[in-house]
């Protein structure tokens, strides 16, 4: 075989393997970057208590999706609103760890891939699924009532956790069937193949006195974006006293959710004016309410002729 | 004329197909190895009957659920045509507690070896020396060392005995015995960690995070409390001695908004993977070469009055200052993302020892003296873009003509951190008016900061200044 044959040769295995080469470096890359890790109930609750499928896996705690909830406890006479939020901070890790290779050029080995994590689960299994239970019922997973009515949606049968995704539920718990006050409050969100604890919060003690039920009840009408009923409950609170920043901020609200925007920005203004004085530098001032005057100030510009 | 041993390549094609070739060849046969083996085998024994080979560098250990092992070999020189029986000991070995900086307990040994290998006696423990000694006569015996701690550190040595004589089998390196894991500086970090890092000829205990910037480097992790790791969110990982790092427990679950712009590694934590939401200590496992103690930021959910959104307790200092970062989640619900995000910012930045630009003072001139008032130096001065400035004064305060303005209604969230003290935007920029009439420059320079140079997180630094 003469030089330029074994040239050939060689040239043609040298190509045939930096194509391969490509390849399999091609597949290493789809390894890594992965698809979505769903979650999906896997059997149904009654075929569970029925222990139809024996095989099925136990549920067991999942740190993959975070459920965090938050208690509004609501006036002597409103209803308790509990609100439910799920996101994934094991995928926000990832996330933020991407950020910092994107940043810091020497980071780049500390990359590692993001594995959205998706949970499956039709509507109207949310409400089945999520148990509460106080400090001591928590073995039995007794449902605190069973009257309360989710108020908000995740708004889609699948949710995926992306690093900056989450989704809320609003529970809403007739006054009758509130936890006690100093009651250890956590949710437990059965997904057949994993069980999602929440955090433990204590039910706040009652209000104490005629002001600050109104500011509760206040607190759960705004958030249900129940315009009269909050209304209602902030003139009640200026009624006890015309001074109260609570009180203008709350109407304030109500006004605005109902559309009387020169009423809410004047409603606003008179808040700012009886907010407390700042005294030290890591005081917070009233963004939120600044931020609303602004916001209706542009808006009512705009509506000018 | 070619002569013997050379090779004439006139076409360049010849050349390109046999370069890659071989690249193809070393990349589909790579040179034959044997974990645990660092030098090759020709020449390693360097005239001695024996030896015990050092460890791959690139071997640290690992704990926990993802625990790994290292094979460990020692030999006879082959040219002998000997063999012998073996035995391995292994001793100095630490007893870090638990298995990583914030999980596991108990003070067992952190290295051992794996049980019923074949052809060795049952493990002895004698003294806290784990001893494994061969039953047959062979030329070459491997071991398996497995880890339970990612901060393991050893030493191994070998004894051979040939002909009825025990005698010491010696390092590649001439040394009695090898550590676990390859360690020349003996600091007990892994040398290819410290390498990798840029932090090799550091002491373990030394703590210089210099990126980002701030008040001072380091981040209260030692170096080798960045070696050893974390557990994060059920995932352990070990952490930059470089890059000061920030651990959070969010009990609120909206996430950090724009804090990441300060370029801090920010990692999340679950509610156990600190010593308690009370303590908040992360590296609660410490012992060996420690800075102390660091504290992560704990995100909490709170009833608070209707004019506060947020706030931290009790005052603005480093994460081991600042007890609970309060976040009235009911707020939360009905804000917009970007108000989120800068809330969510300032108050962090608040809980790395950033402050305002400037306080709240009262101004009398001004009909709505709430102490929010926009005025030059104060809360609402400075760079426009930082999430520390405050936002939406209302109203402002000139008091070059002592008089008081609505402020400009062209005003956004700040989305980073300044470097700067000077006025930007609405606080910057030549005299002139907005469309309405109003002066601006509105509040220029701050009067605290920059931002950036007040960044601190560890130690006792409060309310943007020097340690207490």
């Amino acid at each position: 075989m003469n030089k330029e044959k074994i040239g050939r040769w060689a040239l043609g295995i040298g190509l045939t393997g930096l194509v391969l080469l490509f390849l399999l470096g091609r597949l290493g890359v789809q390894k890594e970057t992965g698809t979505s890790e769903v979650i999906q109930p896997v059997e149904s609750l009654a075929a569970k208590a029925s222990g139809a499928d024996r095989s099925s896996p136990r549920p067991r705690p999942s740190p993959q999706i975070d459920m965090l909830i938050y208690y509004e406890p609501g006036g002597t006479e409103t209803s308790g609103l509990v609100v439910v939020s799920f996101s994934c901070q094991r995928v926000r890790n990832a996330a933020l760890e991407r950020e910092l290779s994107n940043r810091y050029a020497f980071y780049k080995t500390k990359s590692s891939p993001i594995e959205p994590v998706e949970l499956q689960m039709p509507r109207e299994e949310w409400l089945k699924r999520i148990l509460f239970s106080v400090e001591g019922d928590a073995a039995a997973g007794r449902r605190i009532n069973v009257s309360y009515a989710i108020r908000k949606w995740p708004g889609k049968e699948s949710v995926k956790f992306t690093a900056f995704e989450e989704c809320d539920l609003m529970i809403e718990i007739p006054s009758a069937a509130k936890p006690p006050a100093g009651a250890k409050l956590s949710a437990n969100l059965d997904v057949g193949v994993a069980s999602i604890v929440s955090n433990t919060i204590t039910v706040p003690s009652p209000a104490a006195g005629p002001r600050a039920d109104a500011v509760l009840a206040c607190r759960v009408h705004q958030l249900l974006e129940a315009a009269g009923p909050l209304q209602d409950a902030a003139e009640k609170l200026l009624a006890t006293d015309p001074a109260d920043f609570d009180g203008y901020w709350f109407l304030g609200q109500a006004l605005e959710m109902r559309g009387k925007l020169d009423a809410a920005l004047a409603a606003y203004e008179d808040a700012l004016k009886r907010s407390p004085r700042l005294v030290k530098n890591d005081d917070e001032a009233p963004f939120h309410v600044m931020f609303r005057l602004q916001e209706l100030s542009r808006t009512l510009a705009e509506k000018k002729p | 004329m070619i002569e013997r041993g050379q090779v004439n390549i006139k076409n360049p094609a010849v050349g390109v197909g046999l370069g890659a070739f071989f690249y193809l060849a070393l990349a589909v046969f790579p040179r034959q190895s044997v974990q645990g083996w660092s030098e090759p085998q020709f020449g390693f024994l360097k005239g001695r009957p024996a030896t015990l080979h050092k460890i791959e560098k690139s071997w640290r250990p690992i704990g926990g659920p993802e625990a790994n092992s290292i094979t460990i070999t020692a030999e006879i020189d082959p040219l002998t045509k000997l063999q012998g029986l073996f035995r391995f000991t292994l001793y100095d070995v630490s007893r870090g507690r638990g298995w990583c900086m914030n999980s596991g307990f108990g003070e067992d040994p952190d290295f051992r070896f794996v049980g019923n290998q074949p052809d060795f006696l049952p493990l002895r423990n004698e003294d806290g020396r784990f001893v494994l000694e061969g039953t047959k006569q062979v030329r070459l015996a491997s071991i398996v060392v497995q880890a339970f701690d990612s901060g393991a550190f050893g030493r191994l040595k070998a004894e051979v005995n040939i002909d009825g004589i025990w005698s010491e089998v010696p390092a590649d390196d001439g040394k009695s015995y090898i550590t676990l894991p390859l360690d020349e500086n003996e600091n007990h970090i892994a040398d290819f960690w410290e390498e990798r890092w840029g932090v090799l000829g550091q002491k373990a205990v030394d703590d210089r995070d210099p990126e980002p910037g701030g008040l001072e480097d380091g981040d209260g992790f030692s170096n080798f409390e960045e070696y050893r790791g974390f557990v994060m969110k059920g995932r352990w990982s070990d952490t930059w001695p470089g890059l000061k790092d920030v651990f959070v427990v969010d009990d609120v679950g909206r996430g950090v908004g724009h804090f990441t712009k300060l370029g801090v590694a920010v990692h999340f934590l679950d509610r156990t993977e600190v010593s308690s939401l009370a303590d908040r200590v992360v590296n609660f496992n410490g012992g060996n070469a420690s800075a102390g103690i660091q504290k992560a930021i704990y995100i909490c959910p709170a009833h608070l009055p209707e004019t506060v959104f947020g706030k931290v307790e009790p005052g603005i200092g480093t994460p081991n200052v600042v007890e609970r970062v309060l976040i009235d989640a009911g707020k939360l619900q009905r804000s917009s993302p970007d108000k989120v995000a800068w809330a969510l910012a300032h108050l962090l930045g608040h809980a790395v020892n950033i402050t305002h630009h400037g306080d709240f003072p009262g101004v009398s001139e001004c009909d709505k003296d709430i102490g929010a008032v926009g005025q030059p130096g104060q809360a609402h001065a400075g760079e426009a873009n930082c999430v520390m400035r405050y936002v939406f004064a209302f109203p402002y305060y000139d008091p070059g003509d002592g008089t008081c303005y609505p402020y400009p209604i062209e005003d956004t969230f700040g989305t980073d951190y300044c470097s700067s003290r000077a006025g930007t935007g609405l606080n910057g920029g030549p005299s002139r008016a907005d469309g309405a009439g109003n002066p601006l420059p509105m509040a220029g320079a701050g009067s605290r900061g920059p931002c950036r140079s007040s960044l601190a997180v560890k130690g006792s630094h409060a309310n943007g200044g020097s340690n207490k």
